[in-house]
C-alpha cells in the first residue's frame, strides 16, 4: 500500500477526539476503512480533500494535546516555550504521521485554519491560469500541501488541451475534478470531439487491473471444463429447504464441497514461489464478488474446518461488507483457493483469471437442465458447468481432472465429504 | 556585458594589483586624486594594495594618518567638496563605524543640502568579510548599513576586471561611492586589460546562463555561487548567475530579468541575513512584476545572525558557503521553503 484516497473526513478542524474515535475514511488496496485516532487530542491543521488521493506519510491532520500548538515549521524564532513538556509525547507520534513535513507559510497559516482549506500556486501559476482563464481549483498542485506550481498548470493545458474552448464545454456535474488520475470517484472527463470519455479508475479497479494483467501474464494458465452432475446438490438443497429458515444458497454448498474437496488435493491449495511449492495447511476461500466499484474477493478463514451453516453466513457477511465498502485488509487478503460464480447471471461456463498466488479458481456457470442417455433413453438432469483455472507451475492436467472428478463425487454423495 | 575600451592588452593579474593599477591610473591623469589612510605608504597598506606607490606619488599624494578613521575621512570629505578626489582607505571595513558621521550626515548630505552646487567625489575602499579568521572585529559585512542612506552609493565588485573599471568609474563619479572589497579576493587573478576603462556602476553583469534557477549575488561569495552552479550542473540544474557588482544603485531590474526566465531565486550574500542587502533585492522582486514569474517562494543564502566566531571551525559553520547554496537551491527547486544558512 503506497497510496489511499480520502473518502469522507469524519471529524473537522477543532473537534476533540479520543483515542480510537473514527476520524476519517480511507480508500485503500481494494477496500476503505475507517481510521481512528492515535491518541486523545483536538484535530488541528486538517490537510487533503475528500476524493483526493495521497502518498502514505503525507501529513493529513495534528491531534494535539491541551495547549498545544501546531508546529509552525518556517519560523524558527516563533517561541515554542508555551508548549508544554506533555506534548513531547504526542510530537513524537506527530513526526510518525508525516512523511516529509512540508513547511507552512506562517502568514497565511490563519487563513487556512479559517476555511479548511485554502489554495496554494506560486504566482507563476496564478497568472498563467488566470491568462488562460482557468479555474486553479481545477488544476492538481503537484507540490507539498497540493500546491500549484507554473508546471502543474502548464501540464494541465496540455492534457486538456483536446477538449474544445472552456466556454462552450459543459462542465461535467463535478467541478472539482483533480487532474491527477489516482482520483477515487469516477467523474467522466467530457472530450466531445472524439465522442469519447475518461474516466479515472476507483482503487479497487486499478489494483484489480494490475494484478489480472500480471496475473495473466506471468502464470501459464490452463483450463479444465466439467459438466458436473446437480442432482444430488438440488436434492440436498431440496432438504435443506424444508428444515432451515434460510438455507445455504447453492453457491454455499458449491463452496462447502469445493473447501471440503481441496484437502485432499494439497497441490491446487498452494502457490508458487520462486521454484518452491509453498502448501497452504488450511483452506481459505476467496469467493468473487462484484461490486459497484469493481471485483473484491473476500476470504472465508478455515473454510474447511467450518460447517455448512457457518460457511453460510460467514460467506453472507462477508458479501455483505463487500458490497458496502467496508471489508477489512485481512478480510481481503490470505487467500487459498477462489470460486467465481457467475451462474446466476445467465453464463453458461467460462474461463476465470487466477487470483495470484493462487494456484487455481474455479469458475461455476449456471445451472441447468440437460438431457442425460439413461440406457432407455434421454432423461432431464441438471448439470453445472464448471472451469478449473490451474497454474501449470503448481499442478497438471491430471491433479486438476482428479479434482473434479472428486468433486463431482462429492456433489453426488455428500457423505463422502463427511 | 559591454566594457569600454577593452581593446587593449589583457593580462592576468591579481584583484590587489587591479586595485593598485586604477588607482595608479587615475593619479597619473589627475593630479586631484590622492590616497589617506593608515599604514598606506611605506607600509604599503594592510593588505599591500598600496604596496610601491608612495614610491612613485611620494607621501604628498599616498598619506599615512592617525589612527583616526573619523579624522581623515572627515578629511576626504572637505577635501572633495574644494575640489579634490580623495580616495581613503579605511584598513579594515568594521573601522566604518568610526566614519559613520562623516559619511552618512556629511558625505552623503551635502551636494543635496547645497543645491547641488557642491559635490563630494570621495571614493572609501575598505576591505570587508569574513574567512580569514580575524574574529568579530576585523570580519563584518557592514555594507547593507549604506544602501540605506540615499547619496551614497555602493559597490562590491568581484573581479579583478571589474574592480579596476568599477574603481576608475568611481572616481569619475561626484558623488561618494563606497568601495567594499574582501580580504580573500585580493590574491584571486583574473583577465584584466592594461588600459583604462571604466564599468558602470549599478549595471548588474551575468556570470552565468542558466535556464532553472537565478542565483543573485555579490563581492566574494559570487565565485561560491558560480562552484555551487557548476555541482547543480551535474545534477541537471542550471543555474543563472547575477554578479550585482553594485549595491546602491542596485540592478533589480537584471535580476527580475532572470527570474522571468528561471521563476526561482536564491540570494548568495555574506552579510548577516537580516536586514541584510538580499532582504531588499528580494522584497524588490516580489514587489514588481516579476513576482507573478516567481514559480518558488525565494531564499536567501546568508551569514548567520551572530557575530563573527574566532574559531575556524565555526566561523565555516555560519557563512555561507558553495555546499550551502547547492542545498539551498535543491531545496528549493524540490521544494522546502525557509532554508537557514
Amino acid at each position: 500500500m503506497t497510496e489511499a484516497t480520502i473518502v469522507k473526513w469524519l471529524v473537522s478542524e477543532g473537534d476533540e477526539v479520543e483515542k480510537g474515535d473514527p476520524v476519517l475514511e480511507i480508500d485503500t488496496d481494494k477496500t476503505s476503512f475507517e481510521v481512528e485516532a492515535p491518541d486523545d487530542g483536538v484535530i488541528s491543521n486538517l490537510k487533503g480533500d475528500e476524493g483526493e488521493t495521497l502518498e502514505v506519510g503525507t501529513l493529513i491532520a495534528y491531534i494535539l494535546a491541551p495547549g498545544e500548538d501546531a508546529p509552525e515549521e518556517s519560523s524558527p524564532d516563533e517561541d515554542s516555550e508555551e508548549a508544554p513538556e506533555s506534548s513531547t509525547e504526542s510530537s513524537a507520534e506527530k513526526d510518525s504521521l508525516q512523511a516529509e513535513s512540508p513547511s507552512e507559510n506562517g502568514a497565511s497559516a490563519g487563513a487556512d485554519s479559517e476555511s479548511g482549506k485554502v489554495l496554494r500556486a506560486s504566482p507563476a501559476a496564478r497568472k498563467l491560469a488566470d491568462e488562460r482563464g482557468l479555474d486553479l481549483s481545477e488544476v492538481g498542485g503537484s507540490g507539498p500541501n497540493s500546491r500549484v506550481y507554473l508546471s502543474d498548470v502548464q501540464n494541465f493545458e496540455t492534457s486538456a488541451g483536446s477538449e474544445t474552448s472552456e466556454s462552450e464545454a459543459p462542465e461535467s456535474e463535478s467541478p472539482k475534478q483533480p487532474e491527477s488520475a489516482s482520483s477515487s470517484e469516477a467523474a467522466p472527463e467530457v472530450s466531445e470531439e472524439s465522442g469519447t470519455r475518461r474516466e479515472s479508475l476507483t482503487q479497487v479497479r486499478k489494483i484489480g487491473a494490475q494484478r489480472t494483467q500480471q496475473s495473466f501474464s506471468e502464470v501459464p494458465h490452463f483450463y479444465l471444463r466439467r459438466d458436473m452432475d446437480a442432482e444430488g446438490l438440488v436434492a440436498l438443497r431440496a432438504r435443506l429447504k424444508e428444515r432451515m429458515d434460510s438455507a445455504p444458497s447453492l453457491n454455499d454448498l458449491v463452496a462447502f464441497a469445493v473447501s471440503r474437496t481441496l484437502t485432499n488435493h494439497p497441490r491446487l491449495n498452494a502457490r508458487f514461489d520462486d521454484g518452491e511449492l509453498v502448501v497452504n495447511e488450511s483452506v481459505h476461500l476467496g469467493i468473487a464478488a462484484a461490486t459497484e466499484k469493481g471485483l473484491l474477493v473476500p476470504v472465508v478463514k478455515g473454510a474447511d474446518k467450518l460447517r455448512l451453516a457457518e460457511l453460510a453466513k460467514s460467506t453472507k457477511e462477508l458479501l455483505g461488507k463487500a458490497r458496502d465498502g467496508k471489508l477489512g485488509r485481512d478480510e481481503l487478503s490470505g487467500g487459498t483457493f477462489t470460486i467465481s460464480n457467475l451462474g446466476m447471471m445467465g453464463v453458461d461456463s467460462f474461463d476465470a483469471i487466477i487470483n495470484q498466488p493462487e494456484a487455481a479458481i474455479l469458475a461455476v456457470g449456471s445451472m441447468r437442465t440437460t438431457p442425460l442417455w439413461d440406457e432407455d433413453g434421454w432423461v432431464p438432469r441438471h448439470t453445472i458447468s464448471m472451469t478449473l483455472s490451474v497454474d501449470h507451475r503448481v499442478a497438471d492436467g491430471a491433479d486438476g481432472a482428479r479434482f473434479l472428478q472428486d468433486l463431482q463425487d462429492g456433489l453426488n454423495n455428500w457423505e463422502l465429504l463427511m | 556585458m559591454p566594457e569600454e575600451n577593452k581593446n587593449s592588452e589583457s593580462r592576468v593579474i591579481t584583484y590587489r594589483e587591479a586595485v593598485r593599477e586604477a588607482m595608479q591610473i587615475a593619479m597619473r591623469k589627475d593630479d586631484s586624486v590622492f590616497l589617506m589612510g593608515e599604514d598606506v605608504g611605506v607600509y604599503g597598506g594592510a593588505f599591500g594594495v598600496s604596496r610601491g606607490m608612495v614610491e612613485e606619488f611620494g607621501e604628498e599624494r599616498i598619506v599615512d594618518t592617525p589612527l583616526s578613521e573619523a579624522g581623515f575621512t572627515g578629511l576626504g570629505v572637505g577635501a572633495a567638496l574644494v575640489g579634490m578626489k580623495p580616495i581613503i582607505e579605511v584598513q579594515f571595513s568594521d573601522f566604518i563605524t568610526h566614519c559613520m558621521d562623516q559619511l552618512v550626515n556629511q558625505a552623503a548630505k551635502l551636494r543635496y543640502m547645497f543645491g547641488g552646487e557642491a559635490t563630494v567625489p570621495l571614493v572609501l575602499r575598505t576591505p570587508g568579510g569574513a574567512g580569514t579568521g580575524a574574529a568579530a572585529q576585523h570580519s563584518q559585512s557592514l555594507e547593507a548599513w549604506f544602501i540605506h542612506v540615499p547619496g551614497l552609493k555602493v559597490i562590491m565588485p568581484s573581479t579583478p576586471y571589474d574592480v579596476k573599471g568599477m574603481l576608475l568609474a568611481a572616481l569619475e563619479d561626484p558623488n561618494p561611492v563606497i568601495v567594499y572589497e574582501h580580504k580573500l579576493l585580493y590574491n584571486q587573478k583574473g583577465e584584466v586589460p592594461e588600459d583604462e576603462y571604466t564599468v558602470p556602476i549599478g549595471e548588474a553583469n551575468v556570470s552565468r546562463e542558466g535556464e532553472d534557477i537565478t542565483i543573485a549575488t555579490a563581492g566574494y561569495v559570487h565565485g561560491y555561487a558560480l562552484e555551487a552552479a557548476e555541482a547543480l550542473a551535474d545534477d541537471g540544474i542550471e543555474a543563472e548567475v547575477v554578479d550585482l557588482r553594485s549595491l546602491s544603485p542596485m540592478d533589480d531590474s537584471a535580476v527580475a530579468k532572470s527570474v522571468e526566465k528561471t521563476g526561482r531565486l536564491v540570494v548568495v550574500e555574506e552579510d548577516v541575513k537580516t536586514a541584510g542587502w538580499g532582504a531588499e533585492l528580494v522584497s524588490r522582486i516580489v514587489e514588481g512584476e516579476s513576482f507573478y514569474a516567481l514559480d518558488r517562494a525565494p531564499a536567501r543564502v546568508a551569514g548567520a545572525d551572530v557575530p563573527i566566531p574566532y574559531n575556524k571551525n565555526l566561523e565555516a559553520h555560519i557563512r555561507p558557503s558553495p555546499e550551502k547554496v547547492v542545498e539551498a537551491v535543491k531545496s528549493l527547486v524540490n521544494e522546502k521553503v525557509g532554508v537557514y544558512s
